[in-house]
């Protein structure tokens, strides 16, 4: 049996960050086919921080919010070994993202429905792992997510243990 | 015989339990940290919300309103105009503050600026006192996108 086989278990806690934006999070992973090195993974990150973003309301109306931002996601994990410490891995969810803005309640304002972008959106993670010990490893890579308000690749880092 | 050794046990119990309290008490005051000389005792009523707005050619007075709760509730407690970067307004605590600032960009948008934030009380025990200290309001309503 190989080692994924006997430690099915893995727990990372994560940093996808860009220009003015970071969001903090962790992902739980189950190996499903040790020997394809597949697993499933379950995941939640959020920004920590009211960041100022602008969003259309009306015609020619914005309102300038203080958001903060979450991200629920389920889905696939696979690694490529590329030797006995270095790991290629992508992964693919498929997600949920919810924001609260700082002052609102999410109510009408002078007609305007000021509810918060909401939504479905995929979290695609690629990158390289290195693997400490037997137990420790180190994920970095990129990311991609559909946060509504701000879009883009993200950097991702992430440090993780398998039991 | 009996009536002597059931007092001796008794003795010896109560002496037991005093002294563990006595211990008790002693590490307690070990614990124990006095109040610093700046203590405020009595617990203050109101504090600062300190808004920061922007003031630029498009905006020489930015229409300003301070709210009790979310602004959609419409409890307002503010409707000024502001002609400077900043205001700090002396508010009750233990109450959280929503502002919205209007603007005109360059095109003729108009952009509402929301940020809230709370006036609390901090609380800290010390052996001899319970000193407050004031964690203020903090609400940035200036404009991040303007357009040029």
């Amino acid at each position: 049996m190989t080692y994924e086989g006997k430690h099915k278990h893995s727990f990372y806690l994560e940093m996808p960050f860009r220009a003015a934006d970071f969001a903090i999070g962790g992902t739980y992973r189950y190996s499903i086919n040790s020997e394809k090195f597949l697993g499933i993974t379950a995941s939640f990150f959020g920004r920590p921080f009211g960041k100022s973003i602008l969003v259309q309301h009306g015609r020619r109306t914005y309102f300038q919010w203080k958001e903060y931002r979450y991200v629920l996601a389920a889905g696939l994990d696979k690694k490529f070994w590329l030797n006995n410490r270095w790991d290629a891995f992508i992964s693919a969810s498929a997600g949920y993202t919810f924001a609260d803005y700082r002052g609102s309640g999410e109510g009408t304002f002078m007609g305007m429905n000021l509810e918060t972008k909401d939504g479905i959106t995929p979290v695609i993670n690629v990158g390289l792992s290195y693997k400490f010990s037997r137990f420790v490893f180190l994920r970095g890579g990129f990311q991609y997510t559909d946060l509504k308000t701000v879009r883009g690749v993200r950097i991702y880092a992430g440090l993780g243990g398998q039991l | 015989m009996n009536i002597f050794r059931n007092i001796f046990v008794f003795c010896m119990i109560a002496a037991i339990i005093i002294n563990s309290g006595c211990e008790e008490l002693l590490n307690a005051d070990d614990d124990c940290e006095a109040a610093p000389l700046d203590c405020i005792g009595s617990r203050p009523t109101e504090g600062q919300l300190i808004i920061r707005s922007t003031i630029n050619a498009a905006n020489s007075q930015v229409p300003l309103w301070v709210y009790r709760g979310d602004f959609e509730n419409n409890d307002l407690v503010l409707d000024t105009m502001l002609s400077v970067n900043g205001l700090t307004l002396i508010l009750p605590v233990d109450q959280y503050y929503s502002v919205v600032a209007k603007y005109i960009q360059a095109d003729g948008d108009t952009v509402y600026a929301v940020d809230g934030d709370d006036i609390e009380v901090d609380e800290d025990d010390y052996c001899d006192a319970t000193c407050f200290s004031l964690d203020n309001g903090h609400i940035d309503v200036t404009l991040k996108f303007p357009k040029r």
